[in-house]
């Protein structure tokens, strides 16, 4: 049907308003105690955050909601002392607040519905006291940037930069690594440990580590480049890859397994990328890249071996970082 | 609410009365806009939340101003930047003649204010001249942002019950979910005919159909060549082949060539042809705006 229509000036201008916002409201959360009958600990909020996940599926939300929900939830935690025993009134109430925040109305479901479907075991007013007490603490302010945000507009700016990035590898495209990287990030979202680093540099970190994959000879240069895009030190880049790496190899999925493309059938499809899931996260990826339409404003016309091109595209990356730096 | 004396009722917001009060320490006028939140089992209405949150992001002067948001005994109440009146009120005292000074600066104001809204990614999803405020001083404001969202990077598909009949992109009458800045573009080229013809509205149809239909007597019926896509959106359906028979010097006589030309520039049936807000402000027509008119 129709292109995106974005183009990577806008996608540098979508980046800088997010780095904005980030820095006007983002604070590191602290880690909570580690027992306490007065106050929900890190692994409390941890569950209450895969439960929410799931939620957020079952109410066919966008993962920005989820991420929203995540976001109000932790925030709430720093103004006030959760029990755990109103945890699942609060997070509830938090993706309740993220949907009307983002979603629709034809996708918000009402208060009777989320209290059924969910089976959160709140009733209806308990619910919306919660949900009024919540967006007071918040100062009626429950919106933020999330990584989920980063991660799109970070994704869009590589694609952008470097169309061929992904062009030696089967079975890959730009939606399907957005999407694959879009898991990982909600499963990450669902770690205390996250909420320690900026949204824009848990986005990166996990970029960070896929570009290795893809582009050994390169990530460097590639890394280097996105760092100074969103203006990240050295150190919490780092802290952040290392424990990125450490909870995605808990669950598995620091390995995406690329597989490079070749004229001979391979023989071991062991770590074949798992397609049939990630493809469905959901539909704005492929529109955003256009992979199924003809008219891309957003990507170059294909020039060259990827090799090269990718080469060509590492030497010619100083325009990108002026036109991220100058602003 | 012991901060606010209310004066009197302005009118019926989209999910809520409006009130002028003002403020008993600094006697600023504002108005009140008051949410019962016991009404039903919903809580805080989306469109509620949903303007607090785009508002709070959007601080510019083509734009209404949100300066609190209160909130006791099961009601909300959200404190806005007074303005004199909406445009609709305007035209219904105006006599059927505004100046084409007068029209050019409201114009511009309109889209300054849609630019700013559309850098900072929001849609408005619901221009038309009841939710744009006027002061004595001439400037004009965006209100009502009840039915805006946000959107992102990625193109998602949105809610196509947006957009009141007579402002309604054709795209959007045949049920594309799949929108962006657009959709305000044609909102406001409608309301630039309005203004233009001193509040005679454009297209006033009675339904999708007779609305569609005004559109395509008016522009003439598109093609699928003319607007690759058309024929796959949800509600696409066969219309009469019309041919333009109407001159825009017809439809809007007051207006100079370049308006006309600006007009013709908003009102393009296909989504992806139409001019941006940043375009619009760029173009001919705006080239001899007084200078007072751009400072407001």
């Amino acid at each position: 049907m129709f292109a995106s229509g974005l183009s990577g000036e806008r996608a540098l201008q979508v980046l800088r308003a997010a780095l904005d916002k980030e820095q006007q409201q983002w604070k590191p959360i602290q880690p909570r105690p580690a027992s306490s009958i007065q106050e929900i600990t890190d692994m409390e909020r941890d569950k209450e955050a895969y439960w929410l996940v799931q939620q957020s599926q079952t109410f066919d939300f966008a993962p920005e909601t989820f991420a929203l929900a995540i976001s109000v939830m932790d925030r709430v935690s720093t103004l006030v002392k959760i029990r755990p025993k109103y945890l699942r009134c609060v997070a509830i109430s938090c993706l309740y607040i993220a949907a009307k925040t983002l979603e629709d109305d034809e996708v918000i479901p009402d208060t009777l519905d989320l209290v059924r479907k969910s089976q959160c075991g709140c009733s209806i007013s308990e619910v919306l006291r919660m949900e009024v007490v919540i967006l007071t603490k918040l100062d009626w302010n429950p919106k933020a940037v999330t990584a989920i945000d980063f991660l799109h507009v970070i994704h869009a700016l590589l694609m952008w930069r470097f169309p061929h990035l992904l062009t030696h590898l089967k079975d890959m495209t730009p939606s399907r690594q957005l999407a694959l990287l879009t898991r990982k990030l909600l499963a990450l979202l669902c770690h205390a440990d996250v909420t320690r680093d900026r949204p824009a540099v848990v986005a990166m970190a996990l970029i960070s580590l896929e570009l290795e994959q893809v582009t050994p000879q390169h990530w460097f240069t590639l890394n280097q480049m996105v760092q100074t895009a969103i203006q990240a030190e050295n150190n919490e880049l780092i802290t952040c890859r290392e424990r990125m790496t450490w909870l995605l190899s808990q669950r598995g999925l620091l390995v995406t397994g690329y597989q490079k493309k070749s004229t001979e059938t391979p023989k071991s499809k062991k770590r074949k990328v798992e397609e049939t899931q990630s493809d469905d996260i959901y539909d704005g990826i492929k529109r955003l890249y256009d992979e199924n339409v003809t008219t891309e404003k957003m990507m170059l016309p294909k020039r060259g071996s990827c090799a090269s091109e990718l080469h060509h595209d590492v030497e010619d990356i100083h325009p990108f970082v002026q036109a991220v730096a100058a602003v | 609410m012991q901060k606010y004396e209310k004066l009197e009722k302005i009118g019926e917001g989209t999910y809520g009365t409006v009130f002028k009060a003002k403020n008993r320490e600094t006697h600023e006028i504002v108005a009140l806009k008051r949410v019962r939140l016991d009404d039903d089992d919903e809580g805080v209405p989306s469109s509620a939340l949903r303007e607090i949150c785009l508002l709070k992001e959007l601080k510019h002067r083509n734009i209404v101003r949100l300066h609190d948001v209160l909130h006791s005994d099961r009601k909300l109440t959200l404190v806005f930047e007074y303005c004199d009146q909406d445009l609709k009120k305007y035209f219904d005292t105006c006599n059927g003649e505004i100046d084409p000074d007068t029209v050019k600066s409201f114009l511009y104001q309109l889209l300054r204010g849609l630019s700013f809204c559309h850098t900072n990614n929001v849609l408005h999803r619901d221009l038309k001249p009841q939710n744009l405020l006027i002061n004595k001083n001439g400037e004009l404001k965006l209100a009502d942002f009840g039915l805006a969202r946000a959107f992102g990077i990625p193109v998602r598909f949105y809610s196509a019950e947006v957009v009141t009949l007579w402002y309604r992109p054709p795209d959007v009458l045949f049920g594309a979910k799949m929108y962006s800045t657009s959709i305000d573009m044609w909102s406001a080229g409608c309301i630039f005919a309005e203004l233009a013809n001193a509040g005679r509205p454009l297209f006033p149809g009675n339904d999708d159909d007779d609305q569609l239909k005004r559109i395509f007597k008016l522009l003439g019926t598109p093609t699928e060549e003319q607007w690759p896509g058309m024929t796959q959106l949800p509600n696409y359906r066969i219309f009469p082949m019309y041919h333009v028979s109407t001159t825009w010097q017809q439809v809007v006589p007051k207006l100079n060539s370049k308006g006309r030309d600006l007009l013709q520039s908003l009102l393009v049936c296909n989504p992806a042809d139409r001019l941006s807000a940043d375009e619009a402000l760029q173009h001919p027509y705006f080239a001899d705006l007084p200078s007072s008119a751009r400072q407001l």
